[in-house]
C-alpha cells in the first residue's frame, strides 16, 4: 500500500520541481502526491486508449523514465545556477536553533494549532487506512471499478462495462461515465499489489492540509495559516468523509486548491501560479465533471484580467490546461463507446416548486452546524468585517466572486438535473451535503486573506514575535 | 550576536499566555459550542482507541465488523465456488423476506457492490434470467433464507437456509 503512495509522491515531486521550481518547499511537499496521482491516472488512460494492457510494468516504466528524465533536467538547470532547489539547506540549519530565529518565525499560538492539526490528522489518517473500503458508493462504483480494472488490465474493456453483463451500466446516474481519476488511482494501488486502496484518500487529505496551510502562509503568515487550516481540518462532514473512498473530498482538494492558485496569480501575477491553478482545475474536472463550475468561475476572473491587460497568453494557457483532461475523457468515451443515459436537462426551464425545494434544502444544509461547523457563519462575518476594504479597494473581490459564481452555478446544476434514479429530496438530503466540501476551504481562504484578517494577524504576530529583526 | 534577555523573556511570557488562551479556545469554545466540532472531538479519539486496541485484526474481520452478515454470506459463497463460477444470486424477496427482519445490507441487491467481494466469479441476478447471455451458463445457485431451491434440478439431501449449490448435482 505504501509503495504506491511513495511512487506517486516521487512522480509528483519530479513534475513539481521541474515545472514549478519557485513555489515554496512546503507547497512542493503538499502538492507532490496530488499532482502525482493526476499525472499517473492520465498516463493510465492513455496507455489503455492506445491498446496496451494496464500492468505493473506498462504503468510504472514510463513513470520511472519520466522521473529520471526530469531529475537529469533539474540537475542540469541547477548546475547552470538558474534556480536553486534547496529543500534541505544544511547551511541554514544552524540558524534554525538560534533564539532570534525562533522568536522571529514562530509563536506559541501557531505551535498550539499545529499540534492540534497533527493530533487530529494522525487519528484521521489511521482511521482511513485501518478500514478497507466499506462505504456504499465506493463498493458500488469507484473502488470496485478500480479493483476490477487492475485484475482485467484494462479500463475501456472492463467486463462490468458490458451491457450484456450489467444491464443497468448504461442507465441514468451510472458510474460508467463518471470522470475516471479516482477509479484509476484505486486501480493503481491494486496493480501494485495493495489489498486496499485506502492509502489514496488518506494521502489526499494529508497532502491537502499541507498544501492549504502553505498557500495561506504565503498571503497571511504562519499564525493565520495554522488557525485557518485547523478549522478546515475539523470541518465535521468533510473530515468524516475524508476517511472514506468516495470522490467528494478528493474533488474538493483539486477544486479548492485550483481556485486558490488562480486567486494567488490574480494578486501577484506569478505565471507559475496560473499554470498550477489551471492544472489543478483540470484535475478537478478529471475527478468530477461537476467541477466545471469552478473552471467557469475562475475563467471569468482570467478573462477580465485578459481584457484589462490585453494579454491573452494567460487566458489561453488557462483554457488549454483546465479543459484538456475533461476533453480527453470525452474523446476517450466517444472512441471506446462508453456512455450512459444523460441526467442533465439541457434546456433552461422554470419550475418554481423545484427551485424553491433546491434553495430551501441548500439553505438548510449550509446553516446546519453539524455538517460544516462555523464555515458559513465565518463567510458572513468575513464579508461584513471586510466590507469597507471590499467597497473601497475591491479587496479580495476575485476570491469572493469565484466563490459566489461557482456556488450559484452549482445550484443551477442541481436544479438542471433530471432525477431519474432517485428523488430530488433524497439527493438533496443525503448527497448534496458532500457537494459543498469544495466551498469549505475556499470560504476559509477568503476569510484568511481578507485585508482586515491580515491586519489582525499582523497585530498578533507583532505582539508575539520578534518582528523587528524579521528580515 | 547580542540578545537582550528580558525582551525574549517578555515574548516568552506573552507566548505562553497566548498558547493557554488558544488551547482554552479550542477545548472550551470550539469543541464545546458546536455540535459538529464536538462530534469530531469525541469520535476521532474514540475510533483511534478502538483501532489501537484491535490493530492486529485481519481485513476480513474488519469488513465483517462493518458489513456484518452480508460480508459473511459473500465470503461463504466465495469459499464454496471456483473462480470461474457463474452464480445465480438470490432474489430480493429471498434476501429481504417480508415476514422476517433481514440482517443483510440493502446494497446486497447491487451487482457491482456484490462483485467487489465475489470477483472474478460472475453474477446473474434472478430477474436477468433469459435477459442476459450469461444466464445460459449458470454453474451455481446461491440460497438465501431457504429460497432459491426452485432453480436446482435436483433435491439436495439437506436444505440449509443459507448455502450455495452447484447446478450439476454433486450427490450422484
Amino acid at each position: 500500500m505504501l509503495i504506491s503512495a511513495l511512487i506517486l509522491f516521487i512522480l509528483g515531486l519530479s513534475v513539481i520541481r521541474f515545472f514549478f521550481p519557485n513555489i515554496t518547499n512546503l507547497e512542493k511537499v503538499g502538492l507532490s502526491f496530488i499532482i502525482g496521482v493526476f499525472v499517473s491516472t492520465l498516463e493510465m488512460l492513455i496507455i489503455d486508449l492506445i491498446g496496451l494492457p494496464l500492468t505493473k510494468i506498462s504503468v510504472i516504466l514510463p513513470q520511472l523514465f519520466m522521473v529520471i528524465l526530469l531529475s537529469i533536467l533539474i540537475n542540469n538547470r541547477e548546475k547552470k545556477g538558474a534556480i536553486s532547489h534547496d529543500i534541505f539547506n544544511v547551511k541554514k540549519l544552524k540558524n534554525y536553533f538560534s533564539l532570534q530565529y525562533i522568536f522571529s518565525n514562530f509563536n506559541l499560538i501557531w505551535f498550539t494549532f499545529i499540534i492540534a492539526i497533527i493530533i487530529i490528522e494522525v487519528m484521521n489518517f489511521a482511521k482511513c487506512i485501518y478500514f478497507p473500503t466499506f462505504d456504499r458508493d465506493s463498493l458500488a462504483g469507484f473502488d470496485t471499478i478500480g479493483y476490477i480494472a487492475a485484475q482485467e488490465h484494462t479500463y475501456k474493456n472492463l467486463s462490468i462495462f458490458n451491457g450484456d453483463y450489467i444491464p443497468a451500466i448504461n442507465g441514468a446516474g451510472s458510474y460508467i461515465t463518471y470522470a475516471p481519476m479516482v477509479q484509476l488511482s484505486y486501480a493503481y494501488t491494486y496493480l501494485l499489489g495493495a489489498a486496499s486502496s485506502k492509502i489514496i484518500p488518506a494521502m489526499f487529505f494529508l497532502s491537502f492540509i499541507i498544501s492549504f496551510y502553505a498557500t495561506i502562509k504565503r498571503v497571511s503568515g504562519k499564525t493565520a495559516a495554522a488557525i485557518i487550516t485547523f478549522f478546515v481540518t475539523i470541518t465535521p462532514e468533510m473530515i468524516a468523509f475524508s476517511s472514506l473512498s468516495a470522490t467528494n473530498v478528493i474533488h474538493s482538494v483539486y477544486a479548492s486548491l485550483g481556485v486558490i492558485y488562480i486567486a494567488l496569480w490574480f494578486n501577484k501575477k506569478k505565471y507559475s501560479d496560473l499554470i498550477l491553478g489551471s492544472l489543478l482545475l483540470g484535475a478537478n474536472m478529471w475527478t468530477r465533471t461537476d467541477g466545471i463550475v469552478f473552471i467557469g468561475a475562475a475563467m471569468v476572473i482570467v478573462i477580465i484580467d485578459a481584457i484589462r491587460t490585453k494579454k491573452y497568453k494567460y487566458f489561453i494557457s488557462f483554457l488549454v490546461l483546465s479543459f484538456t483532461p475533461a476533453l480527453f475523457w470525452v474523446i476517450f468515451q466517444k472512441i471506446t463507446g462508453i456512455f450512459a443515459e444523460s441526467i442533465a436537462i439541457t434546456h433552461l426551464f422554470y419550475d418554481e416548486v423545484k427551485l424553491m425545494k433546491v434553495l430551501i434544502y441548500i439553505l438548510d444544509l449550509v446553516t446546519h452546524p453539524q455538517y460544516y461547523g462555523w464555515t458559513f457563519l465565518i463567510f458572513g462575518i468575513a464579508i461584513i468585517s471586510n466590507i469597507y476594504y471590499l467597497i473601497k479597494k475591491a479587496d479580495n473581490l476575485d476570491v469572493l466572486s469565484m466563490i459566489i459564481m461557482s456556488m450559484v452555478a452549482y445550484m443551477i446544476i442541481i436544479y438542471q438535473i433530471d432525477y431519474k434514479w432517485d428523488t430530488i429530496e433524497n439527493v438533496l438530503m443525503f448527497s448534496a451535503k458532500r457537494f459543498f466540501f469544495c466551498f469549505v476551504p475556499l470560504i476559509w481562504f477568503y476569510f484568511a486573506t481578507n485585508k482586515i484578517t491580515i491586519l489582525l494577524f499582523n497585530k498578533i504576530d507583532s505582539c508575539l514575535m520578534n518582528t523587528v529583526s524579521k528580515s | 550576536m547580542k540578545f537582550k534577555v528580558p525582551k525574549y523573556i517578555a515574548l516568552l511570557i506573552k507566548n505562553i499566555i497566548a498558547a493557554i488562551l488558544s488551547l482554552a479556545f479550542i477545548l472550551f469554545i470550539v469543541f464545546k459550542y458546536n455540535d459538529g466540532y464536538n462530534w469530531v472531538y469525541n469520535n476521532l479519539p474514540k475510533n483511534f482507541r478502538i483501532i489501537m486496541k484491535h490493530k492486529n485484526l485481519e481485513d476480513s474481520e474488519k469488513l465483517r465488523a462493518k458489513l456484518g452478515h452480508s460480508y459473511s454470506y459473500l465470503e461463504f459463497i466465495k469459499s464454496m465456488t471456483p473462480e470461474n463460477a457463474v452464480i445465480l444470486f438470490p432474489s430480493k424477496d429471498a434476501l429481504f423476506p417480508k415476514d422476517k427482519k433481514s440482517e443483510m445490507k440493502k446494497d446486497m441487491y447491487n451487482k457491482l457492490w456484490i462483485l467487489r467481494f465475489l470477483y472474478p466469479r460472475k453474477i446473474v441476478m434472478v430477474e436477468e434470467i433469459g435477459q442476459i447471455p450469461l444466464s445460459e451458463h449458470i454453474t451455481h445457485i446461491a440460497i438465501a433464507n431457504g429460497k432459491g431451491y426452485e432453480y436446482l434440478d435436483y433435491t439436495p439431501p439437506m436444505k440449509p437456509d443459507m448455502f450455495v449449490f452447484p447446478v450439476i448435482s454433486p450427490f450422484n
